[in-house]
Parts: structure tokens; C-alpha cells; sequence
């Protein structure tokens, strides 16, 4: 062979061996496409496997709820004389009485009436809603870190939008800074550092986002829950959901006089605000208030109050709107200090203005004062 | 009223000069405590008639509480020393001391949170919290912190206290009372809690939890005129004149090196050196100062000693 036709041989090789490899490298690429199609249809299909599984669990515990609930009506028709507002709730949640199980499904999409974000806002959410809730986020996990953030959970059609790994809406960033609040007014750690079990008590417990933030901070409490008992439709099957291996106690269930036994190893009690006069817990050691008592007139918030101090409780916390507007500085303000020094935790918040001689400036960017009112000795 | 004979573990001195106002919420604050093993002494500096019958609507409800109106006016230095004194002569097997003012508020949890602190470590000698300031129309929490936990060098410690410390909220912190008393307890000169507080420096280590449980009432704008004037109901004595560094040098020279008080922890040749430093850290402390003119919170009051 000559040497020009041995080059040209050997030219040959390589290009074969080239087209070889490229061949090569084409079928890898393709396995892994194939092979990462796989795992995301694997993921998506898990996905809505889990999706089912959550929303047949929440199914079941609406049905369990609901059978409780209608029992309840019929054995206590003494209600309590609502106000105006908590009528117009009342009737906004009626629909989930006949609730089919794609409605509860969605079930965070039904919260709004009970003082939850509505979930159309975050459909495409305004340049305004996402420059506050991201300024909000960043101001307490900057100046707390991320030990107190419980993210929104994302079941039962949650809605929000991602920061880094924080998925969060309005709901989610306003029990943030509650918690926030509640360990800057040293009142948190009553709860979770404590080694026996405390009991707390939530007015109202909305649709039960505050309770899974607070008792997943603060897992060795017993979260007693009183109010319409119409909303725990949203709030006992929310919690029930999340926390599957938690133990529910619901009045009714048993004699007044048991509600309580077992009680430190019940993680929640739910009582109708018209059963409260008959069931006083072992103890109380924090009572909340996420905007219940607002809605009340003022004898109901009395009779909270009244009963919070009569139960023992030392620390009495309510959130209020950041300028609180006079009628609740007289029906709410001024009725939980009849029994416990109040104490106004102060904002956390960036550009907080200098202190003045005159009234406190607003703070940009803080919506709600947070109030931790101490025990007094006498009310 | 008189105290108990049992030996409560604390005792919370209380001098008290006209705020009957906020006197009741002090001393429910006080009585309120979740650890409830304590005593307080209220020795009254402005007797007035609102100021006793509040003590006496809560002394006949709970025997913890010693009220004592002083015959004469003392002034801010002589009726905090008098609180610690009688404290002392009621409750001399108390362990633990603390000022209380008759118009901030104390947590809850102020002691409960403390006690453990001091108890666990016979190197501390003092634990106090963080502050809350309450303004008339606002609140603010105060941050940084200083805490000299695990630093065996006495001077770094009295350094790191006569240039970082915010002396008039440590000052209500809780004391050894042994520790305090070595100390020399509150002395008729000028920011006489910054120098309480530098001697103790030498003692032991201070020690701050992250909670925040004491809130203090704002009060009026600082100067020395208006020091003397609180402190000396007489005339001020002349010494107060001098720049504080001096007059606190001075102290610790007479009670270290001359009396050696501050032995063993700190012998004389210490403490004369420690005098000198002193002299040194509060110069530093005055630059600094006079260079960086304010970074504190703007309003009627950005006071940070003992009121």
C-alpha cells in the first residue's frame, strides 16, 4: 500500500470512528432524555397519586367532621347570637355542608370567608401583592431566620408563590410574624422548650392555618380550638389532613367531664363557643387570638376574656390591625386589658421611622399590631 | 409590714421616688413572677400617700412585700444603696439580688429565665436579659448584646464592659448578691452603675439571654447636672465634678489595690493595674463616643443608665 493510500485509509478510520461516537453519544443523550421523561412522569404520576391519596384523607375526615357536626346541631341547638360578619361567614361556608369530595379537594380555596387569602389573587398575582409579600418575607427571615417559617403546606389546591424553597402566601406570612411576635414577646418558648405539656387555646382557629403553624412549631401542646362550629368544615378536616396520626377530640364525643382525659396526649380539641361555660381544661397556658375577637361584640369578648383569666391563663395574645381603629380599641383593646397587662410587641420591619415626641408614626409595610397581654393579679 | 423569715433564694430591692402612677404595674410585674421564690424590699425615698396605700393594697394580699418610707430624702444613690442594705438585713441567706425601679416593667419570665443562669455557673455574677424601651407612643426592641461568658481575663472583661455595655440595663439584671456586695454596691459618684458595674467586671462574668424580658419606661434626656441633682439631694460632692472615668479610676484604685476587696479574684497589683485601664478604656469609651455623636434610636429619651 502506498503511502497516500494508506492516509487516506487512515483518514477513513477516524471518520468512521468520529461517526462512531457521535452515533455514541446521540443514544446516551437519548437515554437519558428517555430516562428523565421517565422519572418526571414517574414524579408527576406520584404526584397525583399523592394528590389523590391526600384529598380521599380529607374526604374522610370531612365525612367524620360533618357526621359530628350535624349530631351537634341537633343534641345543642342553643347557639350563640352571631354578629352581622360572622352571620355573612356562616352563610358563605353553608355550601360545604353538602360538600362533594372535588370541593374538598380544594378546600384551601374555600378559606377565604373565615379570614383567609383568596386564592384568584394568586391566579396571577399583582406586581403590588408580590413586592409586599416578598418584602414581608425577606424582612423576618432576615431578622429571625428561618426557624420559625412554616412554609404553606401544598395540599388541598394551597396557592402562593416560591421564594428560593419558601412557598408562602398572605395567610402563611401573617402566622409567621404571629409566631414571630409571640417569641419576641417571650411567650413562645412557654411552649416549645417547655417539657411538660402546655394547652393552648385558639378563639375561632379560622381555618386552622394558624394551629398547623403553631403546632408544628411547638409539637408538645394540646391546641384547644372553640368557636362557630361550622368552620371546623374547613379547619378540623385541614387539620386532620395534615396531621393524619394526630389525636381529634371533639364535644360531643364524650361527657363534658372527659373531654379532658387523656387530654396531654390529644393534639386537638375542638368545643362550640356555646359548650364553653362547661368545660373548663386542666390548664391553660397561652390563649390566641388571630382576629376572632374582632368580629364579636364586646359582651362576647368579656365573656373570652373573662374565662381566659378564670382558666388560668398568663399570656393572652391577639393580632389586631396595625392601626387599630377606635371601636376594637373599645371592644377588643381595652376588654382583654380589664384582665391582663397589655403589652404591644413592636414591628419587625425595615425603615422603621425614629421615635417621636407625639403619637407613634405608622411603620411602612407592617399591617398588624400584635398584642401579648400578661396576666394581671386581679381582674 | 415586715419581711418573712424564711429565706427567699431572691430578693428584688426597690427604691422608690414618686411614680405612683406606674408603681402597681412594677409590682404586679414583680409579684407575677412564674418562679415565685422571692422577696421585695421597697424602701420609699418620696413617701406619698398613693404610693403607700398601692403597696399596702398588695403587701395585705401577699407577705413577700416589705415597704419601708425613709424619714429623710436620701437621693437615687443612698436609697439604692439602702434598698441592697435592708435587702441584705431581712434576707441575709439570699442568694441572688436585683434593683427593681418603680415604674419598668419586668417579664414574666425574668426570672425564671435568670436564676438557672447564675445557678449554673458560679463565674457569673450577674445575667440580665435583653431590653424592650417603652415610649409614651411606642415601643422599640434595643439590640446588641454583650456577654462575656467564658473570658477568663478579668481586663478583657472590665474592657468589653466600660466600652460595649449598656450599663443602665445590666444594672437591673440579677446579681450575686455577694458578688455585689465585694463590689462596693452603688457609690456616691457620677454613672455610679457603669462603675458598679466595671468593678464587678473584675469579679466574674456577665452573662445576657437572648429573650427579652424587661421593659424599660423612657426617661428623661442624660447629663451629669442632672445626675447631681438626682443623686445628692444636698449638695453634690465635689468629686462628681471630675470626668467619670477619673472618679470611677479612683474608687477602684482606693477599693482594689489599697483595701484589696476585690481578693482573691483580683489582687492589689491587679487592681491597681485594672485602675489604670479603667482610666484607659474610658478615655477610648469618650472618644469613640464623641466620634460617632448618636446611632441611638432620636426621641425624648436615649438614656442608658440607671433611672
Amino acid at each position: 500500500m502506498t503511502p497516500r493510500e494508506q492516509a487516506r485509509q487512515e483518514r477513513k478510520a477516524a471518520l468512521i470512528a468520529r461517526r462512531a461516537e457521535v452515533a455514541i453519544e446521540k443514544a446516551r443523550e437519548k437515554a437519558e432524555r428517555d430516562a428523565q421523561e421517565r422519572a418526571e412522569a414517574e414524579r408527576l404520576d406520584a404526584e397525583r397519586r399523592e394528590t389523590a391519596r391526600v384529598a380521599r384523607v380529607a374526604f374522610d375526615a370531612y365525612e367524620q367532621v360533618r357526621g359530628r357536626l350535624e349530631r351537634m346541631r341537633h343534641a345543642d341547638p342553643d347557639a350563640v347570637a352571631l354578629t352581622a360578619p360572622e352571620r355573612a361567614t356562616a352563610a358563605a361556608l353553608e355550601h360545604l355542608w353538602t360538600a362533594s369530595p372535588e370541593t374538598i379537594a380544594q378546600l384551601r380555596r374555600w378559606c377565604e370567608p373565615v379570614g383567609g387569602a383568596r386564592s384568584a389573587d394568586y391566579d396571577a398575582p399583582s406586581p403590588e401583592l408580590m413586592v409586599r409579600l416578598k418584602r414581608d418575607h425577606r424582612v423576618l427571615r432576615r431578622q429571625v431566620g428561618a426557624e420559625l417559617f412554616v412554609p404553606e403546606p401544598q395540599v388541598l389546591g394551597a396557592f402562593g408563590v416560591w421564594r428560593g424553597d419558601d412557598f408562602y402566601n398572605e395567610d402563611t406570612i401573617r402566622g409567621f410574624s404571629a409566631l414571630v411576635a409571640l417569641q419576641d414577646g417571650a411567650v413562645l418558648d412557654t411552649c416549645r422548650r417547655a417539657p411538660v405539656r402546655r394547652l393552648v387555646w385558639e378563639i375561632g382557629g379560622g381555618w386552622g392555618g394558624f394551629a398547623h403553624q403553631f403546632k408544628t412549631i411547638c409539637p408538645n401542646v394540646t391546641y384547644l380550638i372553640t368557636g362557630m362550629p361550622t368552620s371546623w368544615l374547613l379547619s378540623a378536616v385541614y387539620l386532620m389532613t395534615l396531621f393524619p396520626h394526630a389525636r381529634f377530640r371533639f364535644y360531643g364525643d364524650a361527657l363534658a367531664d372527659d373531654l379532658w382525659a387523656d387530654w396531654d396526649t390529644t393534639d386537638f380539641v375542638f368545643v362550640p363557643e356555646a359548650a364553653l361555660a362547661g368545660v373548663q381544661p386542666p390548664r391553660l397556658d397561652l390563649v390566641l387570638d388571630l382576629g376572632a375577637l374582632r368580629f364579636m361584640d364586646a359582651p362576647r369578648v368579656e365573656v373570652h376574656v373573662r374565662r381566659a383569666f378564670d382558666w388560668g391563663a398568663p399570656y393572652f395574645y391577639s393580632l389586631l390591625p396595625a392601626a387599630v381603629p377606635a371601636p376594637l380599641i373599645e371592644t377588643v383593646w381595652s376588654r382583654i386589658a380589664h384582665a391582663f397587662w397589655l403589652h404591644p410587641v413592636p414591628p419587625r420591619a425595615e425603615n422603621i421611622p425614629p421615635v417621636a415626641d407625639g403619637p407613634a408614626a405608622p411603620v411602612p409595610g407592617v399591617e398588624y399590631t400584635h398584642l401579648i397581654g400578661w396576666r394581671r393579679l386581679r381582674a | 409590714m415586715s419581711g418573712q423569715a424564711a429565706a427567699p433564694r431572691v430578693v428584688f430591692g426597690l427604691p422608690a421616688y414618686n411614680r405612683p402612677d406606674a408603681l402597681a404595674r412594677t409590682l404586679e410585674s414583680l409579684l407575677s413572677q412564674t418562679c415565685d421564690d422571692l422577696a421585695i424590699v421597697i424602701v420609699d425615698d418620696g413617701s406619698s400617700a398613693d404610693a403607700r396605700a398601692i403597696v399596702e393594697s398588695y403587701a395585705a394580699r401577699d407577705p413577700r412585700i416589705t415597704y419601708e418610707p425613709n424619714r429623710v430624702r436620701l437621693g437615687m444613690v443612698g436609697n439604692w444603696r439602702l434598698a441592697f442594705e435592708r435587702a441584705r438585713a431581712l434576707y441575709p441567706r439570699s442568694e441572688y439580688f436585683a434593683w427593681a425601679s418603680d415604674h419598668d416593667v419586668w417579664h414574666p419570665r425574668w426570672l425564671e429565665t435568670l436564676l438557672p443562669v447564675l445557678d449554673g455557673d458560679r463565674r457569673a455574677v450577674l445575667a440580665y436579659p435583653h431590653c424592650l424601651r417603652m415610649y409614651p407612643h411606642d415601643r422599640r426592641l434595643i439590640h446588641g448584646s454583650f456577654d462575656t461568658a467564658g473570658v477568663a481575663a478579668a481586663r478583657r472583661r472590665l474592657k468589653g464592659t466600660i466600652i460595649e455595655l449598656a450599663a443602665g440595663n445590666a444594672i437591673y439584671g440579677l446579681f450575686r448578691a455577694t458578688a455585689l456586695a465585694q463590689a462596693g454596691v452603688f457609690r456616691p459618684v457620677l454613672l455610679p452603675d457603669r462603675q458598679l458595674l466595671s468593678e464587678l467586671s473584675l469579679l466574674g462574668e456577665f452573662r445576657q439571654v437572648p429573650d427579652v424580658l424587661w421593659y424599660r419606661e423612657a426617661s428623661g434626656p442624660f447629663s451629669h447636672p442632672r445626675q447631681r441633682q438626682m443623686f445628692f439631694p444636698g449638695r453634690a460632692p465635689l468629686h462628681t465634678w471630675l470626668p467619670p472615668g477619673v472618679q470611677h479610676a479612683a474608687l477602684l484604685l482606693w477599693d482594689f489595690a489599697v483595701r484589696g476587696r476585690g481578693r482573691p479574684a483580683c489582687g492589689r497589683l491587679s487592681g491597681a493595674a485594672s485602675a489604670a485601664a479603667l482610666l484607659w478604656y474610658s478615655a477610648t469609651r469618650a472618644r469613640r463616643r464623641r466620634a460617632a455623636p448618636s446611632r441611638r434610636p432620636r426621641g425624648p429619651a436615649a438614656v442608658e443608665s440607671a433611672s
